[in-house]
């Protein structure tokens, strides 16, 4: 439906240019001495405004996370956004920061912008300690689909790769489901079938949402889905969460500021 | 694209036929489906089921799809109006399935409009396979989502009961499946009466 208002790259589009960056730049590990670690994940700052994000960076530099992840509609989609969101970034050597692209953060050619500052936004990370690695797909939603070619890329890597590790999460801007009266959209009832159909099978032990601006979860199967809070400044209850990963399983708790 | 053939074998009794040829993003490549339904009607009451096929697909599930419909003619002050309960079950793969319930109010009143508002529910399960073969309790296998507005407006350039007409269609209603009320579907349909009994109905879906 967007697609009639407003234009931007396809999903496939972006897919490509992000399989280019990800062939050049590889994918990131993240190895720590300890076997429990948290990560700090938060959408929906629509950064303009940088109170909540300074704050959410602080925090998690001082609770000593693993990473952080936005998962989205981190910007408006305005280049000037852009420019005071990279301002505001955290040293990646000190705060390793992952991103993906949310539908406001396509607006006004924000791809390209996007594309500049983090490059892909369709990749993994792992994070390796001293007894396990975990897996973390970060997945492009945010033109309201994953596409076929990164449903074909995110299918093969579970079918391929999700065995050799312990924990498995997606992180990525669209709610897939509705779980309360919101006109934000999720993906076609035909792509939900399938991914949930590949969670399950895969155990696929959290997806992380954000773009419906309001805090929720629910558990189907193994796999627990958490909505967030916009972290945007005037949001009155902007959260953000920790997830907690250690030897008895992952854990997670809402951070208001 | 669809095709479909109605046959109202006698005044009550309607049987339909449909082929169905497409491809979407998770489709991995294109899927051929059929649908056959049945439906009965008595004074002001309309019953109807149907099932369908998925001749061509990655679904493991010949019979993906089951459906029941009961509906009932009455007036609103002049206006005509029908009413209809139905149920969908959707089996799209071999451990989970989804169902939809729901009520859906429409009329055609107007010659060349058909409008439709309705509620859906809808409720991914995860079936007694599934739960075994990924050690799921219970209380764990089911999701469901908040209550949904579905519906349809359609234009038409003859009236209804005309032997051919062409109509474009807005809706989140497709057979099997409902999608969110923020994501529409658009249908351009032709129909042609072979018969007083027999119609030719050829759909192009764009989701």
């Amino acid at each position: 439906m967007r697609g009639f208002v407003t234009s931007y790259e396809n999903a496939n589009v972006r897919f490509e240019q992000s399989l280019i960056w990800n062939n050049e730049q590889g994918y990131s590990t993240i190895e720590l001495s300890k076997n429990a670690y948290e990560i700090n994940v938060m959408g929906d700052s629509h950064v303009g405004g940088v109170e909540n994000l300074d704050a959410f960076f602080e925090a998690s530099q001082n609770d000593n996370v693993a990473a952080v992840a936005m998962i989205g509609d981190i910007t408006t989609g305005h280049e000037t956004d852009y420019n005071v969101l990279a301002e505001h970034l955290p040293n990646i050597d000190s705060l390793p920061y992952f991103a993906v692209v949310g539908n406001h953060d396509l607006y006004f050619d924000g791809w390209e912008h996007f594309y500049s500052i983090f490059g892909s936004s369709s990749y993994y990370f792992l994070v390796k300690t001293p007894n396990h690695t975990d897996i973390f797909f970060c997945l492009d939603t945010g033109g309201g689909t994953l596409g076929e070619l990164q449903f074909d890329w995110f299918k093969n890597l579970l079918e391929t790769e999700r065995q050799q590790y312990r924990y498995c999460a997606v992180l990525t801007h669209d709610n897939l489901f509705r779980l309360r009266p919101t006109a934000s959209t999720n993906p076609m009832p035909e792509e939900n079938r399938v991914l949930s159909e590949l969670f399950l099978k895969h155990n696929v032990n959290m997806v992380m949402a954000a773009h419906d601006h309001k805090r929720n979860t629910t558990v189907t199967g193994n796999t627990t889905h958490i909505m967030l809070d916009a972290l945007q400044d005037d949001n009155k209850n902007a959260s953000y969460v920790t997830l907690t990963f250690d030897e008895a399983g992952i854990d997670f708790g809402f951070i208001d500021l | 694209m669809l095709i479909g053939v109605s046959i109202f074998a006698e005044a009550q009794v309607q049987v339909e036929a449909y082929g169905d040829i497409g491809e979407n993003n998770v489709s991995e490549g294109a899927f051929i489906k059929s649908v056959f339904r049945a439906g009965y009607e008595y004074d002001q009451y309309r019953f109807m089921g149907g099932v369908q096929l998925d001749l061509y697909s990655s679904n493991p599930n010949l019979l993906s799809g089951f459906d029941i419909t009961t509906s009932r003619n009455f007036l609103i002050k002049d206006y005509p109006v029908n009413l209809k309960g139905y149920y969908m079950l959707n089996r799209f793969s071999d451990l989970m399935y989804e169902t939809n319930w729901g009520l859906r109010l429409a009329s055609k009143k107007y010659d060349r409009f058909a409008l439709e508002i309705g509620s859906n529910f809808k409720t991914y399960t995860i079936n007694a396979n599934g739960r075994a073969e990924h050690g799921i309790a219970k209380e764990d296998c089911k999701l469901r989502e908040f209550f949904n507005l579905t519906y349809l407006i359609s234009g038409y350039v003859m009236p209804h009961n005309h032997n051919w007409n062409l109509g474009l269609t807005i809706t989140n209603i497709d057979y099997y499946t409902i999608n969110q009320s923020t994501n529409p579907i658009f249908n351009l349909q032709m129909k042609y009466d072979l018969k007083p009994n027999l119609s030719v109905h050829i759909d192009s879906w764009y989701k």
